[in-house]
Parts: C-alpha cells; sequence; structure tokens
C-alpha cells in the first residue's frame, strides 16, 4: 500500500476515538435540544462531575481523594465498567434533579434566562470539581484494552482497540436510544412532546415528566462521553470544555435537532481535527480547534439548518 | 402598592431639581473615585469600567436585539492586540488607535455576524462560541508574523504606558482630581477610560432612540412583525452585531490601556461568560443595567475572593475555584428572584419614592397634578420612618463592616454610611412638612398618627445626620491636620535637612501595610529607609497618627487637597440636599388644598 495513504488510513483511525466522543456528547446536546429547544452549556461539566464521581468509585479510600471514604463505605473500589455504570447512573439522576430544581420552573420565561442558568450551571459545576478534586490531571485506567499492542492491523494500519470499544459503546447506546425513543410507550412520548408539545399535552402526555427523561438520558449520554474522554487522555477538571465546544459544532454541522447528524458531524468534526493540521502545515496542532469551526461556519452559510437539520418555517 | 413618596411633572422644575441631584451626587462619586481610593483599587475600577463597555457591547446584541451572542472577549482581544501592538511595535498614540480599532471591530463583526444572523434562533450564539474557543490560540499563530506582534504565548507587555503620557501633559491636566502624587498614572487613566465611557454610553443611548435603533428593538420584539413593517432583517441585525463588535474592540482598547499588558489566555470563552454574567445580573436591555453589571463583575468578584468562612472541617474559601461556584449561584439566583438584575431592582425602589408623570402630547403638563398626590390620605410619614429606621440600620451595618480588615468590604461599608446623608435630610423634611399638614388639618382623620410618626422620625433622622456629619468632619480634619504636619516636615538626611514629602510619596509604595503607623516604624517596611534615620521619619507622625488604629496606607497618600476637598463635596452635598428637599416639600402642602377644592368641585360636576 502507498505510504502516504497508509498514513491518511492511520490518521482517520486515530481520529476515531475523539469522534465517537464528540459525536456522543453532541448527541446529548441534541436530544436537549430537540426536546426544550434550549443550548445546555453545563452538559460537559456535569459529565466531568459523573467523570470523577466515576474515578472515586474505582479508587475507593485514598488519602486526599474527596468522597474516597464514602465510596469506601458504599463497597469501593468497584471493577473499571461498575464503576464507570453507577457514575452513568449517578449523572443520570443528577440530570434529572437538575432539570427539575432549576431549568423547569424558567421554562416559559425567556431564552436568556434558561441559558444564564446553565452557564450558571457550568460555572458552579466546574468550581466544585476544582475544588473538590484539584485541578492536578489524574490517571483514568482505560475502558478497552490499551497496551501497545492491543491493535488490529488493518493493511499496515493500526486500528487500537480503545477506538473499536469506543464506538462499539456509542452504537450500542445508540441502539439502546432508538430503541427506548422508536419502540417504548415513554419514548413515543417524548417524541410527541418534541414535535409539538401543546398538543402531546392534550393527548394527555405530562410533558414536564417526560421532558425531564430527555435531561436524564442526555446527562448519562454526557457520563459516557466523560468516561470515554477521561480514559482516551487524563481526567481533569477543564477537559469537557474544549469537547464540548467541539461537541457544539459537531450538532450545529449535523443540525441542531437531527441525532443522526449529530453523529455525522462528531465523525466530521473529530477527522478535520486530525487531518487539517497533518495536511495543511500553516495550521499546527495549537491550532487544531480552527477547521471543525471554519467547517462548521461554511455549513451554516450554505445550509443554515444544518446538514440534517429541519429548516425552520414561520407563518408570518 | 403604596403611593410614591414623590409625585412631579415631567420636565418641570421640580424634576430639573431631582435630576440634578442624582447627576450631582453621581459625579460627586465619580470625583471621589480617585481620590479616595488607593491605586490598586482605582486600578480596579479602571477595569471595572472597560467591562461597563464590554458588557454595553454584549447588551447591544443580546439585550436590544434579542440575540445570544457568547463570543465578546475574542472582540476584546482584538482590541487589546492591536492595541498593543501598535503602542509597542508602531508607537503609535492611543488616540490614534481608537478609529483603527473601531473599523477593525466593526469588519470582524460584519464577517462572523454575517452568515450567522441569516438564520434564526441560537446560530448565532454557536458561532460566537466557537469564535471565543479559537481565539486564544490564534494568537499563536507563528505565521504572518503574529506570534511575534501578539507576543504568542507570553504575551505582549506595552512599555510604553500612559505613564509617559502622563509626564509629558501632566501640566495640562493637573487639573484633573487626583492626577498628581502616587496614584497620579492610575487617577490619569481613570479620567480617560470614564470619558470614553460617558461617550460610549450616550452614544449607544441616543442610537437606541433613533431609527436604526427602534428598528432593532422591533426585531427583538416581533422580528416578523418587523419585517412587515419594512425592517430589513439581515442588514440592521449585522449592522449591530457589528456596532457591538466594534464597542467591544474599543473595551479591548480600553484593557489594553489600564493593564499595559495583553495575553492571549485573558481572552478566552470565561471572559464572554463573565460579559454575560454582568449583562444578566446588571439588567438585561438598559443602559442602567450595563454600568451596573461592568460594576458588579470586578467588584464583587474581587469581594467573594475574600470570602473565607471556617466551618468546622472545612473551610470555605472564596479565593480559588469556589469564587466561580459563587458567582455561578449569584447568577442562578439572580435569573430566578430578579430577572431584571440590579437595574430592575433600582427602578422598583426608585418608583416608589418618586414618580414622573409625562406631559401630554401636546408637550404640557398634565393638571391637576395634585390628583396623582397622595394628599390626606398621604403615607408619607410611614415612609419618612421607614427611612429614619433604615438609615441607622445601615450605619450600624457599615461601622460592623467597617471592622472587617478587608478593603473592599471598607468601601461598602462607607457606601452604606454615605446613604444616611442622602436619607437624613428626606426624612427630616418629609417629618417636617408632614407634621405641618397635619397641623393645617390636611391630614383628615389621620393627623394625629401623622403628627406621632412624623415626630418620631424627624428626631432620629436629625440624630443621626447629625452624628454622622461629626463623625465625618472630625476624621476630614484629623485627615488635614496630619497632612499639613506631614508637609511642613522635615528629616536629616546625612547631614542636610530634606523635607519629608518626597519620602513620604516614596513610603506610599507600603500603602498595603496593614499595620499602625508605630508598627511601621518600629518593626514594619519603614526600617527600609535607610538613607534617612527611621527616627526621624516616623518622628513627624503626630500623636493622631501614632494613636490611631487606621492602616498606615491611608495616612500615607492622603494629601492635604484631598482631604479638603472630600471636605468641601460632603458641605456641598448637605447644602444641595437640603435645597432641594426643603423647596419641594415645604411648597406642596400649599399644593394640595386647591386640588382639594378642584376635585370636589369635580364631583359637584359629575354629580
Amino acid at each position: 500500500m502507498d505510504a502516504g495513504l497508509l498514513l491518511l488510513l492511520q490518521r482517520i483511525f486515530d481520529a476515531l476515538t475523539n469522534s465517537a466522543i464528540y459525536a456522543s456528547l453532541a448527541l446529548a446536546l441534541v436530544i436537549i435540544y430537540r426536546s426544550t429547544g434550549l443550548l445546555n452549556f453545563a452538559q460537559g461539566e456535569m459529565a466531568t462531575f459523573s467523570a470523577y464521581v466515576a474515578f472515586v468509585l474505582l479508587v475507593g479510600a485514598a488519602p486526599g481523594l474527596t468522597g474516597g471514604s464514602l465510596a469506601a463505605a458504599i463497597g469501593a473500589p468497584y471493577p473499571t465498567v461498575a464503576a464507570i455504570g453507577a457514575a452513568v447512573v449517578f449523572g443520570a439522576i443528577a440530570g434529572g434533579v437538575t432539570e427539575r430544581l432549576v431549568i423547569r420552573p424558567l421554562r416559559e420565561t425567556s431564552e436568556l434566562a434558561v441559558v444564564s442558568i446553565t452557564i450558571g450551571l457550568f460555572l458552579g459545576v466546574n468550581s466544585l470539581v476544582e475544588q473538590w478534586w484539584g485541578t492536578a490531571p489524574r490517571q483514568f485506567p482505560s475502558l478497552f484494552p490499551d497496551a501497545a499492542s492491543d491493535y488490529l492491523d488493518v493493511a499496515g494500519a493500526r486500528l487500537r482497540y480503545s477506538a473499536i470499544g469506543a464506538w462499539a459503546t456509542l452504537l450500542v447506546l445508540l441502539a439502546a436510544l432508538a430503541w427506548l425513543l422508536q419502540r417504548t410507550r415513554g419514548g413515543l412520548a417524548f417524541r410527541a412532546v418534541s414535535f409539538n408539545r401543546e398538543s402531546a399535552e392534550l393527548s394527555g402526555i405530562r410533558s414536564a415528566r417526560t421532558l425531564m427523561w430527555g435531561w436524564v438520558l442526555a446527562s448519562a449520554l454526557g457520563a459516557v462521553a466523560a468516561a470515554l474522554s477521561a480514559s482516551s487522555v487524563l481526567l481533569e477538571p477543564k477537559m469537557m470544555l474544549r469537547v464540548l465546544v467541539y461537541a457544539f459544532a459537531a450538532a450545529t454541522l449535523g443540525g441542531l435537532d437531527s441525532p443522526r447528524g449529530a453523529i455525522i458531524g462528531g465523525v466530521v468534526i473529530g477527522l478535520s481535527q486530525t487531518l487539517v493540521p497533518a495536511y495543511i502545515p500553516f495550521i499546527g496542532f495549537e491550532l487544531s480547534v480552527l477547521p471543525a469551526l471554519v467547517v462548521m461556519v461554511i455549513v451554516l452559510v450554505v445550509r443554515p439548518a444544518g446538514l440534517f437539520g429541519t429548516q425552520r418555517l414561520e407563518r408570518v | 402598592m403604596s403611593s410614591p413618596l414623590i409625585v412631579v411633572s415631567k420636565g418641570d422644575r421640580q424634576h430639573r431639581q431631582w435630576n440634578t441631584l442624582y447627576w450631582g451626587y453621581a459625579i460627586a462619586l465619580a470625583i471621589l473615585v480617585p481620590l479616595v481610593l488607593q491605586p490598586f483599587q482605582i486600578g480596579r475600577m479602571n477595569r471595572a469600567i472597560v467591562m461597563i463597555v464590554a458588557v454595553l457591547a454584549v447588551n447591544l446584541v443580546v439585550g436590544f436585539n434579542g440575540m445570544l451572542a457568547l463570543g465578546h472577549s475574542a472582540f476584546m482581544g482584538i482590541g487589546a492586540f492591536v492595541t498593543a501592538s501598535m503602542v509597542q511595535d508602531e508607537s503609535w498614540d492611543y488616540w490614534m488607535i481608537i478609529p483603527l480599532v473601531l473599523v477593525l471591530g466593526f469588519a470582524v463583526g460584519v464577517v462572523v455576524g454575517l452568515p450567522a444572523l441569516r438564520v434564526k434562533g441560537l446560530y448565532l450564539a454557536l458561532v460566537t462560541i466557537a469564535q471565543a474557543a479559537v481565539f486564544p490560540t490564534l494568537v499563536n499563530i507563528d505565521e504572518l508574523g503574529i506570534a511575534e506582534r501578539t507576543g504568542g504565548p507570553n504575551g505582549k507587555k506595552v512599555e510604553e504606558e500612559v505613564d509617559r503620557q502622563v509626564d509629558s501633559l501632566s501640566g495640562y491636566f493637573e487639573f484633573l482630581p487626583g492626577v498628581d502624587g502616587a496614584r497620579g498614572a492610575d487617577a490619569y487613566r481613570y479620567w480617560i477610560i470614564l470619558f470614553i465611557t460617558a461617550i460610549v454610553v450616550l452614544l449607544v443611548r441616543n442610537i437606541m432612540r433613533s431609527r436604526a435603533g427602534r428598528a432593532v428593538l422591533a426585531i427583538r420584539d416581533n422580528e416578523a412583525g418587523a419585517a412587515v413593517y419594512g425592517v430589513n432583517l439581515p442588514m440592521y441585525k449585522t449592522l449591530n452585531f457589528a456596532l457591538s463588535a466594534s464597542l467591544g474592540s474599543l473595551a479591548g482598547l480600553l484593557w489594553c490601556l489600564d493593564k499595559g499588558f495583553v495575553a492571549g489566555q485573558d481572552f478566552t470563552f470565561l471572559l464572554a461568560i463573565e460579559l454575560i454574567i454582568g449583562l444578566v445580573i446588571g439588567g438585561v436591555g438598559t443602559l442602567q443595567g450595563s454600568v451596573l453589571g461592568g460594576l458588579f463583575v470586578v467588584w464583587v468578584r474581587d469581594l467573594t475572593k475574600r470570602i473565607s468562612i471556617p466551618m468546622g472541617f472545612y473551610t470555605l474559601d472564596g479565593d480559588g475555584p469556589l469564587s466561580n461556584a459563587i458567582f455561578g449561584l449569584i447568577l442562578i439566583l439572580f435569573t430566578f428572584f430578579a430577572p431584571g438584575g440590579i437595574a430592575s431592582m433600582v427602578t422598583a425602589v426608585q418608583k416608589r419614592i418618586i414618580q414622573v408623570v409625562p406631559l401630554t402630547p401636546a408637550g404640557d403638563p398634565i393638571t391637576p397634578l395634585e390628583r396623582l398626590d397622595p394628599g390626606p390620605s398621604s403615607t408619607r410619614s410611614a415612609w419618612a420612618l421607614r427611612l429614619a429606621v433604615i438609615g441607622p440600620v445601615l450605619l450600624v451595618i457599615g461601622w460592623v463592616l467597617m471592622n472587617v480588615d478587608n478593603l473592599i468590604v471598607g468601601v461598602f461599608a462607607f457606601l452604606l454610611r454615605f446613604a444616611i446623608v442622602v436619607l437624613a435630610p428626606i426624612v427630616v423634611l418629609v417629618a417636617m412638612n408632614e407634621r405641618l399638614g397635619a397641623r393645617a388639618g390636611l391630614r383628615g382623620e389621620n393627623a394625629a398618627a401623622v403628627t406621632s410618626r412624623a415626630t418620631l422620625a424627624g428626631v432620629i433622622g436629625v440624630l443621626s445626620f447629625a452624628y454622622v456629619k461629626t463623625f465625618a468632619l472630625n476624621l476630614a480634619l484629623r485627615a488635614h491636620h496630619v497632612t499639613h504636619l506631614a508637609r511642613e516636615a522635615v528629616v536629616t538626611d546625612g547631614g542636610r535637612e530634606r523635607p519629608v514629602v518626597p519620602l513620604v510619596s516614596e513610603a506610599a509604595k507600603y500603602k498595603d501595610f496593614k499595620g499602625t503607623p508605630g508598627e511601621f516604624c518600629s518593626s514594619g517596611p519603614g526600617g527600609e529607609f535607610n538613607d534617612w534615620s527611621v527616627d526621624e521619619l516616623c518622628g513627624i507622625s503626630s500623636e493622631a497618627i501614632e494613636a490611631s488604629e487606621t492602616p498606615v496606607g491611608w495616612w500615607l497618600i492622603a494629601w492635604p487637597t484631598q482631604s479638603l476637598l472630600a471636605l468641601v463635596l460632603s458641605l456641598a452635598s448637605i447644602a444641595v440636599t437640603l435645597l432641594v428637599g426643603f423647596r419641594y416639600f415645604v411648597f406642596s402642602n400649599s399644593n394640595l388644598e386647591p386640588a382639594k377644592a378642584e376635585t370636589s368641585e369635580r364631583e359637584d360636576a359629575t354629580a
């Protein structure tokens, strides 16, 4: 195989893990946007919090680790998958509680009010994480086999197990989500409320409670994204800020109300982040965020509602 | 709702007088800032005023046009870096850069805004987030000499600060309060920034009253409706966004002017969030809101950093990551309980005190105004009593806070104590008026209650006013006395006698020294004056200084002129309050009688 082509393939493989992370967080954003029409700026930070919960459950009691003894009291250290599962459940509950406490009372007010709330949550959760667990990066155990030899040889390029694992996780989650939304009664109610809240309410659906499930699902997805992110790099309080920006770009690219668009947007953003700096020397690694955002702006100019989004029409 | 304390017709003499009073206090505060605050506090004030411009820029888009923009940190960054580069590399003067920065910001605003503003919804928010996220890395690009100009990751320092201009121009600007002595440079910057900010606020106010401004507001209120009435949506949205970007860049220029150092990490997404916080807490869509919000983000951030509450095994420490959590909490609380921000709270209070009745379409005052006057069922004496109690309570809170060893709390405490200077005369005058009214039989059945309440309020008002004024005069006179001594004093330096004043201004760099003057001389950094005998330097301290508990920094920079000016200002404030208040309240009783007669006539007519 041609060396240049091989390198390209290798780079695409390298981008896969990040793509999966962006896609899952973008999906979380899209779920909330679809149902309530708002952007959750705290999505990334809430996810980081869940990742720290997972970390505490993994480590158990340790000197200087906030909550360690509490975790030990309920049986920590847990195995990796169990700890992350518990953290995802924790994240989901926290998301639901957040919605109930601070988002629902303000749903009828202005857009800016809800955005301010999520910005306030963003600041609050972020600084709580920093306060409790410090800013130093921590080693998060890998979810998948991640030794130097753990890769699949595809035409000479190395496809790492962790990338396969990340995508497998994402696909399983997608399948579960699709099943939830398409095949269950609750999912039907959720779709009905997202489609037209008033009609849904008139046909007896309790829209407020249904919308809370949107937050629960989104927060669970975010927690998975954070666990993936932490296991692919390091666990630190600011890790999801960058990811959040990419996820916003991915969601915009795909269309803010399209789950399919979020996945494809995540892949495009992940690829552009790796490939563009590699082939355009002008853009160094420092600037890897730039191409993703330029792509986003171009898409907005050409197709304002994103690649898969619904064009909004307004009756005058 | 109880009726307001005072009813005036828009634009008449009384209204003008109240406006004069309001602006008088605003200007007096503006003048007191460089005189009373210490240099580093003036610097923080400068930062706050810069934030006012930035929050105002965000307000143009978010508040007046109803679009969500989260990327003004990048515009500020552009303005700051361009300024730093032009001053440092090209030796331009600051005033020459202002048009450049405005035009540049406008152009960038058009480029960023045009794609996002074509679509409705949150897309502008997304594009601007992207812009805010990418900006800090953009300044590090090596190509095109960008990193060289911006200083890359190390940031860029502006060596030629305004200090140079202060030296060359000080002859022209010495008349500005505070532009001399130890804090000349900071005070000089303060006046420049304040001047530009005032122009910007005025500009925005006028634009919002113009045809274009009304179009922008119409788009916010009803986009489809505005389009139907022929408003060119993309054009007005883009122009408004570009204007906002251009003001954001101007804020960046002021930032650079104030700080003399710019770095990419100062202009991150977090700064953009801080601007939004300022906007929401100050009050969305109002000019006052921007002003209050700008002051809030800087001063309250400073305050939360100083919180330190021991809670058993755990210390709640505001100077750390938690300062952000406190900010987030404040933001959430405001969104819930005061969605209109501080501005709406101020307006609510103001409405209960004074009601301005608009003119008729022909421009005449509505007559009779007295119909709006509470008349015999007046609750004024109740109000006066309330104010009379609030004043001393504020005074006590201020006094307690004054004992917290913390300068910001001190400033807050000063403001609380200042409130009584305003409240007390109003209380006294209202009480006097009510007593007169009751005696003249204008308060109907309430007369007895009104009289007793008014008497009580008046007594409390007089006592608290007298107490505060005696205290303030005493302090001012002592400061004047001590600094006068300092100016006259000489020390022996290597056999030569020389005046102490240069020494004192040098000692001003120890302004943060928290001990008493005695400690300063014996064990504090005063020992560093090796060339001069420490005993001699400190020998000038009169007994007043020695005995004083006031931190030494205060004495070192309290110049005689300033303490005198503060004295004059405080006397003037008393005079103005008395004059305006007296005029209104004494004549208002005579207003009531014809009104009563007229009302009864009208009742007769209808009957």
